[in-house]
């Protein structure tokens, strides 16, 4: 079997069936996306800085909300973790490229299509989606903006994208191990995505669906969310969080993956417990299907259900927890150093854990009526995305960079990148905590006088962060340019595992034939 | 397994069918959803669902027939009556009488005024709610435009009518309760001959 070196120019990235080079292209465009969302969010807080309206009109503000969550949820951290899956599962499994190559470069060119449709509704009359990223009818059906049908298209499109990148790092995973790799020797991050990919399966087509009986409400007079009709609005919700729910597992187990790689790598030691990290990721990935009314306890459901999803959502911290300890377990009488990637990825050991208290607080049915829809929530997600899946993101690109370009980064300004982050992350989402139990509603451009101190700090915090993130960016950008000190193949002391052995930077084509695993 | 073996021939292809035929499955099951969510209300009686409130209600009506009839227990409770609409400036939607005082056990009957102001036939459904919510099982509505679907022509109006009593065992707290009627529209076409 013979293989071309990579075409010249732009050809090469939009012909690629390379693993490496697809990999490469949604790791940008999920950078590029971080950076567009996160410009959204400084705007939301510069008009939160102090109550009144300074900056926006309360529409515009009901924009940047909503694009703020779809960019970042749809196309900073998923393509992120979907770029790293083809960069690394391959090399991780002994495979010289992913499953279907063709259907790889097709799933990576649907996105900057989808995204630029849903940029291109800022430009439209009447503005862009307004209505929240989890887009309830009827705001997103009866009261939407004419731009809705392009938002429910780019979605159908992103769904394609993430279902056909899921059928191939299955097929991946499944078909194209080397001999001797059974699954239980299979490394963390490749069995976290396995799991992950099997969620997205499920659940992206319902979203597809839910997004389709809008579109028909809207523009073929059926009446699925429309009371008119005999429809209900709550159906929505149901079926919105039936997709929503394994929706967050999709975007946390991956940064279990990764984080159970670095850890390990930093402290010296294996990773304590693994088969018990695969059995805590299956029964997330399985309690994530049954507990979605969560998110919906003041929708007026009977007390059973109430019951039922309140005590089934606390069932997950027993998985979550078990993965917590194996965590710190590893670190225990390890010798540890504190590079880049282990300072993130213990940030995200501990704050991801905040969230996920904050989380079992929210799960309390009697007391959610009281957290509902405030800042708390707000806090809550945020915890677990930015300093949870984000922070994962960040140490993984720190761990495999090096892999990546051949070279290393640069440690001082990674260390400072890291430190300024971590106050601004706290900065801005620590103080949500206090104004939402205080009874700030989320989604409103202006609040009452008593929130102003916390709402100052918190915006003083995003800024930090959010400027900060032009260090990473910088750091990235001089890997790229081949300036730093050049990599060994192992890169780091510690680290074990196939992508370890091949050269650094990682030639075009590995594993063509295929490594014996022992 | 051959080494060099080339990396075509170690995909199957039955993995590949099961793996695009799962996620076509799971576009259907979110519609799916939708009639299986009424079963599981309709088996439950979940959500308030109204074809198992009726069945109840002629329940308790003929086990509790001391209940439905003028005796020692009656009592007099306030009933008011409120409507709204999803269009509340274009529809035209009153109770005949905005409150009343019955006695329980007694059978009344009150109507609502319902017209169509619009130059567009619509078709009409209107939804009960009463509150406090417990009060519920102690209204027992014998005749009722709940739920129905009506079509109206272009400036047509109708008079729906309810005929109600209360139960003689509600309790004395519910001592004001409030029938409200929200109106859904939305237009009517004829079907397709």
């Amino acid at each position: 079997m013979t293989h071309s070196a990579p075409q010249t120019g732009i050809k090469r990235w939009l012909y690629t069936t390379n693993h490496k080079d697809i990999g490469s292209m949604y790791l940008i465009f999920s950078l590029i996306m971080l950076l567009i969302g996160g410009t959204m969010a400084l705007l939301i807080r510069s008009e939160l800085f102090q109550p009144g309206l300074q900056l926006m009109q309360p529409e515009f503000f009901n924009q940047m909300t909503t694009l703020h969550g779809i960019i970042m949820v749809f196309g900073a951290i998923m393509p992120a973790f979907v770029g790293m899956a083809n960069w690394l599962i391959p090399m991780m499994v002994g495979a010289p490229d992913m499953a279907l190559p063709r259907i790889n470069n097709w799933s990576f060119w649907l996105l900057p299509f989808a995204f630029g449709m849903v940029l291109s509704t800022l430009f439209m009359e009447g503005g862009a989606p307004n209505f929240g990223w989890t887009f309830y009818a009827p705001l997103s059906t009866t009261y939407a903006p004419p731009s809705v049908t392009f938002f429910i298209f780019s979605v159908h499109i992103m769904g394609i994208s993430s279902v056909m990148g899921a059928v191939n790092v299955i097929a991946t995973i499944m078909n194209m191990r080397a001999p001797g790799m059974n699954y239980m020797k299979m490394p963390m991050f490749v069995w976290t995505w396995l799991i992950t990919a099997f969620l997205l399966l499920a659940v992206m087509p319902v979203l597809a669906g839910v997004v389709t009986m809008m579109l028909m409400d809207i523009h073929f007079a059926t009446s699925f969310f429309d009371a008119a009709g005999g429809g209900d609005p709550v159906m929505f919700q149901h079926i919105f969080w039936f997709f929503g729910h394994p929706e967050v597992y999709i975007m946390i187990l991956p940064a279990f993956g990764i984080v159970s790689h670095i850890i390990p790598t930093f402290a010296r030691k294996k990773l304590f417990g693994y088969h018990s990290m695969v059995i805590a990721t299956s029964s997330i990935a399985f309690l994530s299907f049954i507990v979605w009314a969560h998110h919906m306890f003041t929708v007026g459901m009977p007390l059973v259900g109430e019951l039922f999803f309140m005590y089934s959502t606390m069932l997950i911290a027993v998985p979550t927890g078990v993965k917590v300890f194996n965590w710190v377990a590893t670190m225990l009488r390890g010798s540890m150093t504190f590079e880049t990637p282990m300072l993130f990825s213990i940030a995200f050991v501990v704050l991801f854990t905040i969230g996920g208290l904050s989380g079992l607080m929210l799960a309390i049915a009697p007391a959610d009526f009281q957290y509902h829809d405030t800042y708390f929530v707000v806090a809550h997600f945020h915890y677990v995305l930015v300093p949870g899946a984000l922070f994962s993101i960040i140490a993984g690109v720190y761990f495999w960079i090096p892999k990546w370009t051949g070279v290393m980064y640069n440690e001082a300004m990674g260390k400072f990148h890291f430190w300024v982050s971590f106050v601004g992350v706290n900065l801005t989402f620590f103080p949500m905590h206090f104004i939402g139990l205080a009874g700030m509603p989320r989604r409103i451009p202006d609040y009452a006088l008593q929130f102003a101190d916390f709402n100052m700090v918190a915006t003083i915090g995003a800024f930090l962060f959010g400027f900060s993130q032009l260090i990473f960016v910088y750091n990235i950008i001089q890997c790229m340019r081949q300036r730093g000190i050049p990599a060994s193949p192992q890169v780091w002391e510690g680290a074990e595992g196939l992508e370890w052995t091949v050269d650094s930077p990682a030639p075009y084509h590995t594993f063509q034939i295929p490594p014996t695993i022992k | 397994m051959q080494i060099n073996e080339p990396i075509k021939n170690r995909i199957e292809t039955s993995l590949l069918i099961k793996l695009v035929a799962f996620p076509c499955l799971m576009f259907g099951f979110g519609f799916l959803l939708i009639p299986l969510y009424d079963v599981f209300c309709d088996i439950t009686g979940l959500n308030g669902k109204f074809d198992l409130s009726i069945k109840q209600q002629k329940v308790a009506q003929q086990s509790a027939l001391s209940n439905t009839a003028v005796s020692a227990s009656s009592h007099q409770v306030t009933l008011q009556f409120t409507t709204a609409s999803d269009q509340p400036n274009v529809w035209q939607f009153q109770p005949a009488e905005s409150q009343l005082t019955v006695t329980t056990g007694r059978q009344y009957q009150t109507a609502f005024h319902l017209k169509n102001p619009t130059g567009q036939a619509m078709e009409f459904t209107s939804i009960p709610s009463i509150s406090p919510g417990l009060a519920n099982e102690y209204l027992i509505k014998t005749e009722c435009f709940c739920f129905q679907k009506q079509i109206l022509q272009p400036g047509e109006e109708v008079e729906m009518p309810l005929i109600f009593q209360l139960r003689n065992d509600i309790p004395k707290e519910f001592a004001k309760l409030t029938l409200a009627y929200r109106i859904y529209a939305q237009p009517f076409y004829e079907p397709l001959k």
